[in-house]
């Protein structure tokens, strides 16, 4: 039986920064609670005192403000998977969630939580940063952005330090049409990713004006493919690009850095990394062409 | 002590802060219907319907079901009075040892009001957070397209439907 702790429940975002400031590191900020109360069962982290942030309002909405939708990071897993928001806007978002974990534990865990949780493995990271998503965090201080990309800096490590508290992930909403595609290797449908590759373009009068790819399970934190990315910029969408989207696979293939472990070797993952990032940019370059490109 | 909605009934229970629901459901309220076999999220046998969505309750802490409406097996139906759902699980043989069982049946009242018309397969993937170590999977899905049908019988409207 793991050592007890106590429960705060915070009335606003104020005063939960005031409880994690006052209580320390051994104070955890508390959303679904999936990750953090299986870490805490098998001892892998102390817990003095659970900021129960769950009663918090306004939070939890997926809406569109100022060219970007704003996710608030008490929104569920199973919110994300049910936004038309994020669907008509061909993010990637809601299909990526529906892979995550079963359908009664998305309804509990929180896509602020599996941010800050940063498992190398976790399915939205990588598509966030494709997206050039920003996590939005609260401190005393007041209000600021960090990018997705570097809002990660280690394995479950982020930048995330005192009191401060993420709040919402913003995705851009570009002007030209964009689309984001997210794929991955698991063993079985509601198992994490071994390997996986995001990818986001943006097409205007026919030219890709953005390409964004950002590989997941190869590194602690996901990976840009950037040779990739510039490979891709500046063509014609209509073009036949078969040899660009291989040598964009080849590309990522030399940007990963993945280890070996008993989930998967490192050969099959870089060579994973290849194929997933060729079927992404398929995918997204067949849904940007449709009307409107 | 918190106040809940179990069942339709108000309780004032304890709980403990680090407790998890599916815990003191069992303990405080004796609903022994909530199964619990993994602990982790992974096997869905302790599946109950908080606020009209299924949640593993060994994952969701007791103190956050503090003012919540919470539905377990024993709030659906009970020996005399079957819930059409768990009547199409004894029609359809679906299960053999039953300790899964409340949680899929549970999970299928979720899934039939999200949708009410599902195909086999996305009534598989529907109980795909649900795992039956007797290896019940083809009845588990015959039984709630039965209890689709059921179901639909039972709604207003839908009288003439066919098949």
């Amino acid at each position: 039986m793991r050592k007890p702790f106590g429960y705060l429940r915070p009335a606003s975002v104020a005063e939960a920064l005031e409880m994690k400031a006052e209580h320390g590191p051994a104070a955890r900020y508390w959303a679904g609670g999936t990750d953090l109360m299986l870490q805490w069962r098998r001892g892998e982290v102390e817990i003095a005192q659970c900021i129960d942030l769950t009663g918090l309002d306004g939070l939890a909405g997926i809406d569109e403000r100022s060219g970007a939708i704003r996710i608030g990071a008490l929104a569920s897993l199973d919110a994300l998977d049910h936004a038309a928001l994020l669907d008509r806007h061909q993010t990637g978002v809601p299909a990526t969630a529906r892979l995550m974990c079963t359908k009664q534990t998305r309804t509990i865990a929180t896509v602020g939580g599996n941010m800050c949780n940063a498992s190398p493995g976790a399915d939205l990271s990588p598509l966030f940063v494709a997206l050039d998503a920003k996590a939005v965090i609260r401190t005393f201080e007041g209000q600021g952005d960090v990018p997705m990309e570097e809002f990660f800096t280690g394995v479950n490590r982020t930048v995330l330090d005192g009191e401060a508290l993420l709040t919402a992930i913003v995705v851009p909403l570009p002007a030209a049409r964009r689309a984001a595609s997210y794929r991955r290797v698991a063993r079985t449908v509601v198992d994490i990713a071994l390997v996986s590759s995001a990818v986001s373009v943006t097409v205007a009068e026919g030219v890709i004006t953005d390409a964004r790819i950002a590989l997941g399970s190869v590194a602690p934190v996901p990976v840009r493919v950037r040779k990739g990315e510039e490979l891709l910029a500046g063509r014609t969408a209509a073009d036949d690009l078969a040899e660009a989207i291989d040598e964009a696979g080849a590309l990522a293939e030399e940007a990963a850095q993945p280890i070996s472990d008993v989930r998967a070797g490192a050969s099959y993952r870089r060579r994973m990394c290849g194929v997933l990032t060729r079927r992404a940019l398929r995918d997204v370059l067949s849904r940007t062409r449709g009307e409107g490109a | 002590m918190i106040r809940l909605t179990v069942n339709g009934r108000t309780f004032d229970v304890e709980a403990r802060p680090h407790e998890c629901l599916s815990d003191m459901l069992r303990r405080e309220l004796g609903l022994h219907g909530v199964r619990v076999s993994c602990s982790e999220g992974e096997c869905g046998s302790c599946t109950v319907i908080m606020d009209g969505e299924p949640v593993t309750s060994c994952l969701v802490l007791a103190m956050q079901a503090e003012g919540r409406d919470v539905l377990t097996i024993e709030g659906l139906g009970n020996e005399d009075n079957l819930h059409p759902i768990q009547e199409a699980f004894i029609e359809e043989q679906g299960f053999q040892c039953a300790f899964c069982t409340p949680g899929f049946i549970m999970a299928a009242k979720a899934f039939l009001e999200e949708n009410s018309d599902p195909t086999a397969e996305e009534a598989a993937i529907a109980m795909s957070g649900n795992i039956c170590r007797c290896g019940a999977y083809p009845y588990i899905v015959k039984s709630v397209l039965n209890a689709a049908q059921k179901l639909g019988k039972g709604r207003p409207g839908d009288e003439g439907r066919s098949g």
